[in-house]
């Protein structure tokens, strides 16, 4: 069953008190947070969070299509270390 | 930069049909262009090596399967002989890897590479390299400190120097704490 739209989507406490904090001073901060399960909101779109997949944090960079999802989604807890590994292949990277 | 003398393409991922045909994941950016009728690949061991009795393979058809490639190769006709190589790496010689465009680079010339402050500070070493959903990440290992994975996004990583064996970082404030 969805999440009864009365309460709204679930942001941990202290997680919105800091983004709120942080956007009242206008200010850009890697936020570390272990809330998984909050729902990004459109007011986190630009800031970085550092988010616990249960042993790192996972850098995750809020932008606006992600809006509506969790951070969780971002922050895989089985990393994936790409088919090859370390091994040579023929994959580029992009900035 | 050394060019490495073997680059893996692709892994056999099972045998399709009675007819020999291999289901190929392509690990490539120009999937197409390596599976296309014609083109030579070699395969190697399950363990990404190529090992000491490598098989050079011509593609005789290939048509798209699930995100890989179903492919017939010259030779090879049979499902019992086809068999034989489910899990097994595909290769290219280095010699064919695609010239680089301004800022490309591959990435398991990543690996080990020493990470940098913009004020020359050394952060660590490139361990590991994820593929996240948002791009890719480096895990960047520190003396005495925590790793820490750094976002490989231009805002974040300002010069990459494969042949110095460098990169510098301008990372957001808080991400190395």
């Amino acid at each position: 069953m969805a999440r009864s739209i009365k309460k709204g989507p679930f942001v941990h406490d202290s997680l919105q008190k800091r983004l709120q904090a942080m956007n009242s001073r206008n200010e850009k901060r890697v936020v570390k947070t272990w809330s998984r399960a909050s729902t990004i909101l459109p007011e986190f779109v630009g800031h970085t969070f550092a988010v616990h997949n249960g042993n790192k944090f996972i850098p995750v960079y809020v932008t606006e299509n992600m809006v509506g999802h969790k951070l969780g989604e971002f922050s895989p807890t089985r990393l994936f270390r790409g088919h090859a590994g370390s091994r040579p292949a023929d994959k580029k990277a992009k900035r | 930069m050394v060019e490495p003398e073997w680059v893996i393409v692709g892994r056999v991922r099972k045998t399709h049909g009675l007819q020999g045909e291999l289901v190929v994941e392509a690990i490539t950016d120009r999937p197409g262009e390596i599976f296309a009728p014609g083109r030579r690949v070699v395969a190697g061991t399950a363990t990404a090596r190529i090992g000491t009795s490598p098989r050079d393979f011509v593609v005789l058809r290939s048509r798209p399967f699930k995100g890989g490639f179903i492919i017939a190769f010259q030779g090879l006709d049979d499902r019992d002989e086809a068999e034989k190589w489910r899990g097994r790496f595909l290769f290219i010689p280095g010699s064919e890897l695609a010239p680089l465009e301004e800022g490309e680079v591959y990435v398991h010339d990543l690996h080990g590479l020493r990470v940098e402050l913009t004020d020359g500070t050394l952060v660590g070493t490139i361990s590991d390299i994820y593929e996240l959903p948002q791009g890719l990440g480096l895990d960047v290992r520190r003396e005495g400190l925590p790793s820490v994975v750094v976002p490989y996004r231009a805002e974040v990583v300002r010069s990459v120097d494969v042949a110095a064996g460098m990169m510098v970082i301008d990372p957001p404030a808080g991400l190395l704490d």
